[in-house]
């Protein structure tokens, strides 16, 4: 039976409090701090980076841009210098042009011609020509040249004709005969000239002379100059007007200068434009207020380097210097532009020089740049001329123009930083709110909150993203919801598992108690297979229980049935043992006395072997004793002789020593005698009587010895006697002996037969009883063995009982425990 | 040769016999039923059938039961035996091996199916 349950932990919606975030996240930053973390550096950075770089290539340009604006200036005023020249030869070019001036020019040379004034000398002619100090008087022509000279430039115009002449004059000029005149040479042979210029006193102002030679037009011939003087103030009015652009630079300052004088034609500064333009302005009659700027007492600017320079430069040869340089001495030196510079490049205290030439309507300009002392120069001449335009500038004020650009640049870059930061703050707010938006939500999620929807806002990334994110939460929902269903189904199919589970521990729990008749039903289909399996297990064992209970009870009962035969074959053996065992002793016994009486023949053997031998040993010393006697018979006689011979003998030495006794004495008297007639012989006879004493002592002494040998005779005599009788005797005693020896030698013969016999006997009878021992050894040793075996059989016989007996309780033990299973009834 | 083999099933249910008795007439098989293990064992030493297909799930003796004790018996050692049961999975199917079954088959079954296996295990 299955109890349905319901589900415990799996509540329909899921709301877990909202965790905070781990405070480990936070250290990593928010998107939106992390965005301006990254991104302000980037853009800061590399601001400030350009604009550094900005300032310096600007500060540079713009230091470039004063230099360049001071030598554009300079090459201005060389400019208007060649324009207010070429303007003057205009003017003459065009009196020049005057038909009525050609006329005037022939007129008055054929004049002069007529009167021969050429021959005339000049002093002369001057003195005659000195109120009009004029050939004619044209009065149209004066006309004419006065109204041009009525013009704010021109100062003073006249003519000469060819031959030096003064023919006519807008004033009343100096001199009447102008061919001795420097300018005048020059202008006849050049065609053009003009004068350096001078402080013009009648007029009260700066002039410079123009000449110019007229051709007839039709014969190009020399007919005369035309002189202009015209003044510098409109010049002046020009430069300032000019280098008071738009673009002025406060701190630079020109000066127009002819090297050859050192004469400083004009001093332009800032200053003195400002004041020419308050003049102008207050001034507008045109009063004579002008500032005087010819003046020898102007020091050209940079002193003496600086006039060496300028020098240098106007000597860079000029194809067309026509004018009043031109100077034989001076024509050899010319220098090229390269000498020029590396020599300007050498000069002391110069640096910075840069070089450079540059035409206009096919006039050259020089112009020369440096830096000298704290100053930048920039000089430029003016074609066809020695006059050299001077722009000076103080370096501290380009240095100072950089200065003041920088804070421009700082402002600049420090605005702009602030225009970033504030637009990355927000963009950097709007990036990251539809993020941290999500972020909430996805927090609110992971907490457990699945009715969570993102809103979609921001970047097509975070938009994705949100969308992506509610169709994420929806399928967690889907799959939540399908998990729960499969969830149930699980817990069923579990819980049936289990109930089947527990009905199959139910059925079969009886088996642990020993119960093989129980059976698992096979009606759960998940279980089916363990119960069939339990089963066929439960089957075998039942099978192998009967088996076991029919097999004990066999052995137990045949043990039964055979117990008592046992037990009596052990007990018969056990017997059969002992007997076995009385029998070994008895035999051992009777060896034992066989070996005896082995022993004992053998001795008795032994015995009569050695009288058998003792007999035959006697037998021959019988034999030799009577050799022995016999020789000794024979022995006895021939002493018995030997004897009597001994005894004749002693008497004949008797005999013998008498004579020696009597010839002792003798001697002795003989040697008395000797020594008494030895006495007498005296002195003489001394030797002798010692020789008489001593065969006198010889003679004694030979009388004993003899002595003694007549005692020995006589004693041998004695003994003979004696050893004669003996020897009588003895021979008859061996001849008893011979007798006696005869019958003993009889005897033994028999003896030794009679020994011979036992000997034979005892021989036999040591042989039998030595075969005999041996056989009673061997049937001892057989009995031991039997012994042996019958005790190991006794003692198997036993063990064979006591392991019934054993195997008897196990059967009985055995019988007990499967008595224990529960088998079928009808299969037993 | 015999004219017409012989099947015995087994089943505690009539009418599953009853399916299986007509899906084997219609085979042309001769049918011996069996409502369970002790009827199946005494008509199987009774009349020694081809082949015998049995149901696994019956009370007191199972498909199993009846394959073993047939297979101890040299005389219905030989005959084989399939399991027609509503077990499906690889382990019923591997102990039904062991135990001796030849042939598996599970509910529901088709006509085709049956004797196919029938054929298959009678060579």
């Amino acid at each position: 039976m299955i109890t349905e349950q319901k589900p415990k932990n799996l509540p329909s919606t899921i709301t877990a409090p909202i965790k905070p975030i781990p405070s480990n996240f936070k250290k990593a930053g928010s998107l939106r701090r992390r965005l301006l973390v990254a991104i302000l550096p980037t853009v800061l950075v590399p601001l400030a980076i350009s604009s550094l770089i900005g300032y310096i290539m600007t500060e540079g340009r713009v230091k470039n841009h004063v230099v360049e604006k001071l030598e554009s200036d300079t090459f201005l005023a060389s400019k208007i210098i060649t324009a207010f020249i070429n303007d003057s030869f205009e003017l003459t070019d065009e009196i020049a042009a005057n038909p009525d001036v050609i006329r005037g020019m022939k007129v008055a040379s054929n004049q002069v011609q007529q009167q021969q004034l050429v021959q005339q000398p000049i002093s002369e002619l001057e003195k005659e020509f000195a109120a009009s100090k004029s050939l004619a008087t044209d009065d149209h022509l004066i006309d004419h040249l006065q109204q041009i000279a009525k013009s704010d430039r021109v100062t003073e115009i006249f003519l000469t004709e060819r031959y030096g002449f003064n023919f006519v004059s807008s004033n009343t000029t100096s001199d009447f005969v102008q061919r001795d005149e420097g300018w005048w040479q020059y202008t006849q042979k050049n065609g053009q000239w003009f004068d350096e210029p001078e402080f013009d006193e009648s007029v009260k102002t700066n002039v410079m002379g123009f000449s110019q030679a007229v051709q007839d037009p039709q014969t190009n011939e020399f007919l005369g100059v035309i002189r202009t003087n015209i003044t510098l103030s409109s010049l002046n009015s020009e430069l300032v007007n000019y280098l008071h652009g738009e673009n002025a630079q406060e701190a630079a300052r020109f000066q127009i200068v002819d090297p050859d004088a050192s004469f400083v034609l004009n001093d332009i500064s800032y200053r003195d434009i400002q004041a020419e333009n308050e003049n102008g302005q207050q001034s507008t009659d045109g009063d004579e207020e002008s500032p005087e700027y010819i003046s020898e007492d102007i020091p050209i600017l940079g002193g003496e380097p600086i006039i060496q320079a300028v020098k240098t430069l106007i000597k860079v040869e000029d194809n067309d210097l026509t004018f009043e340089a031109l100077e034989p001495s001076e024509a050899d030196s010319f220098l090229t532009l390269e000498e020029a510079q590396q020599s300007i490049t050498q000069q002391p205290g110069f640096s910075e020089v840069s070089f450079h030439q540059e035409t206009i309507f096919s006039k050259n300009f020089i112009a020369a740049s440096f830096r000298y002392r704290n100053n930048i120069y920039s000089l430029v001449t003016v074609p066809h001329t020695d006059i050299v335009s001077i722009g000076v500038i103080n370096y501290d004020v380009v240095a100072a123009t950089g200065r003041n650009l920088l804070k421009v640049a700082a402002l600049g870059a420090v605005i702009l930083g602030i225009i970033a930061t504030g637009s990355i703050i927000l963009l950097a707010q709007q990036l990251s709110r539809p993020l941290t938006r999500l972020s909430e939500n996805t927090q609110q999620v992971a907490a457990g909150n699945l009715n969570v929807t993102a809103s979609i806002e921001g970047t097509l990334e975070t938009r994705t993203l949100a969308d992506n994110f509610n169709k994420l939460v929806n399928q967690v929902k889907e799959l939540l919801q399908k998990q729960k269903i499969l969830a149930d189904e699980q817990r069923q199919e579990k819980e049936q598992l289990e109930q089947a589970i527990y009905t199959l521990i139910e059925e079969i729990s009886d088996a642990t108690e020993g119960d093989l008749t129980v059976r698992a039903n096979l009606n759960s289909l998940e279980l089916s297979t363990v119960a069939d399996l339990f089963n066929a297990i439960i089957d075998s064992l039942q099978e192998i229980a009967i088996e076991t209970k029919q097999s004990t009870r066999l052995v137990g009962s045949s043990l039964k049935h055979n117990e008592a035969a046992i037990r009596l074959l052990a007990g018969q053996a056990m017997t059969e043992a002992a007997e076995t065992q009385n029998t070994l002793i008895s035999a051992e016994e009777m060896s034992q006395s066989i070996q005896a009486v082995s022993k004992s023949a053998s001795q008795a053997e032994k015995i009569a072997d050695d009288t058998y031998n003792t007999v035959l040993n006697s037998t021959k010393d019988m034999d030799s004793t009577v050799n022995s006697i016999l020789n000794l018979r024979t022995t006895v006689g021939e002493t018995a002789k030997k004897m009597k011979r001994l005894g004749e003998s002693s008497q004949k030495i008797s005999q013998a020593v008498f004579f020696i006794e009597e010839i002792a004495l003798k001697t002795n008297v003989l040697a008395i005698n000797a020594s008494v007639e030895a006495g007498r012989a005296g002195e003489y006879g001394q030797g002798f009587t010692i020789v008489a004493e001593q065969v006198g002592a010889l003679a004694e002494q030979s009388a004993t010895a003899t002595k003694e040998i007549a005692r020995i005779v006589a004693t041998i005599q004695a003994e003979t006697q004696e050893v004669s009788q003996a020897m009588e005797s003895g021979t008859t005693q061996v001849v008893d002996s011979t007798r006696l020896v005869e019958s003993t030698k009889q005897s033994l013969a028999q003896v030794l037969q009679k020994s011979q016999q036992i000997n034979q006997l005892m021989s036999f009878i040591s042989q039998a009883t030595g075969s005999q021992a041996d056989t009673s050894q061997n049937v001892t040793n057989l009995m031991q063995k039997i012994a042996q075996l019958s005790e190991t059989t006794a003692k198997s016989s036993q063990e064979i009982a006591q392991s019934m007996v054993e195997t008897a309780q196990v059967a009985k033990k055995l019988e007990s425990a499967v008595a224990q299973f529960k088998v079928a009834e009808n299969r037993q | 040769m015999k004219t017409r083999k012989t099947i015995l099933i087994v089943d505690d249910l009539q009418s599953e016999l009853d399916w299986m008795a007509h899906y084997l007439t219609n085979a042309g098989y001769s049918i011996i039923m069996a409502k369970d293990g002790e009827e199946a064992i005494a008509k199987t030493l009774a009349k020694k059938p081809d082949a015998i297909v049995t149901d696994w799930m019956m009370p007191k003796m199972g498909g199993l039961d009846i394959c073993r004790k047939l297979k101890k018996n040299p005389g219905t050692a030989e005959i084989p035996i399939i399991a027609c049961t509503v077990k499906n999975r690889d382990v019923d199917r591997l102990w039904a091996k062991k135990q001796g079954i030849k042939a598996y088959i599970t509910k529901p079954y088709t006509q085709e199916e049956l004797v196919t296996a029938l054929q298959e295990v009678m060579g």
